[in-house]
């Protein structure tokens, strides 16, 4: 399994789970975790996905989560999960 | 399993502490290319390093753009040429193996290319000496070229032949320089 981590931050408002999980089954992402925070107006979303069977690669989907980012005034960032594993564990 | 916490920590490194892969390197031995005739010797180092490198730079920004992580700088490093020119018969002929080297750098799109070196750290030999004599023209006329001369080390102490030889190109260099930049108006005296 091809793990990414998606992080989603801005500023809280109606349709950011389901415009994030659209795209996502749009490029037959599967979605594997969710969580998220919202603090004061803030929303924070984390989501670990598997992007094994994606119909792209990972840097092609993490210019796609970007854009729509840009389009719903949030900063979305798709990480492959190995550079927080290495971080963090030994 | 990866936490938010973790996420966050690793994202602000990038983000606010400018945490970065600084250089990503492709080691190249240009051991095989040496050739008897010093233009076929060009030709092959130009050949093997434009073949081997030539998705370095690419691959470099997928890996970057995959982790989320800047990655500044690729690079090439390349067997120290002063051994794969130890047959050149003058400081022109390495300067022209640092021409060859600054073409297929150039092709390749990488930052740098290292490896125009001389190791003199136990005495230097006919064509290490050349090759520091052609150093200021190379730095000069290259735009990619890394170059670099040991004189010493732990194990093997200072050559001081060599390293006086260094030094006084050294200042060479810095007044090629100087005239260079003059020349041109931007004067750095």
């Amino acid at each position: 399994m091809e793990r990414a981590i998606i992080t989603v931050v801005g500023v809280d408002k109606v349709g950011i789970i389901a415009g994030v999980c659209n795209v996502l089954a749009a490029h037959n992402v599967n979605i594997r975790s969710i969580s998220q925070t919202i603090v004061d107006e803030y929303f924070n979303m984390m989501m670990i996905v598997d992007i094994s069977k994606a119909d792209m690669k990972a840097g092609e989907l993490a210019d796609v989560m970007a854009g729509l980012g840009e389009e719903m005034g949030l900063r979305i960032r798709l990480q492959k999960s190995e550079i927080f594993s290495q971080m963090h564990r030994i | 399993m990866i936490t938010f916490s973790e996420v966050y920590e690793t994202n602000q490194m990038i983000q606010q502490e400018n945490l970065d892969v600084r250089t990503i390197t492709m080691g190249i031995s240009l051991l095989d290319c040496i050739d008897s005739s010093l233009q076929k010797t060009c030709d092959n180092i130009y050949d093997k390093i434009t073949r081997l490198a030539r998705d370095l730079v690419r691959v470099g920004e997928e890996i970057s753009k995959d982790y989320g992580i800047p990655i500044v700088n690729k690079r090439v490093s390349v067997t120290p040429i002063s051994l794969v020119g130890a047959a050149c018969k003058s400081p022109e002929d390495f300067y022209r193996i640092a021409a060859a080297l600054d073409r297929a750098a150039k092709e390749i799109g990488v930052n740098f290319l290292g490896g125009y070196t001389a190791l003199v750290q136990k005495s230097m030999t006919a064509a290490d000496r050349m090759l520091i004599e052609s150093i200021p023209a190379v730095l000069r006329d290259t735009e990619r070229v890394c170059s670099s001369v040991c004189v010493g080390s732990t194990k093997t102490g200072m050559d001081m032949d060599a390293r006086r030889v260094s030094r006084s190109h050294g200042r060479r260099f810095r007044y090629k320089c100087r005239r260079k930049w003059s020349r041109s108006g931007q004067d750095r005296a």
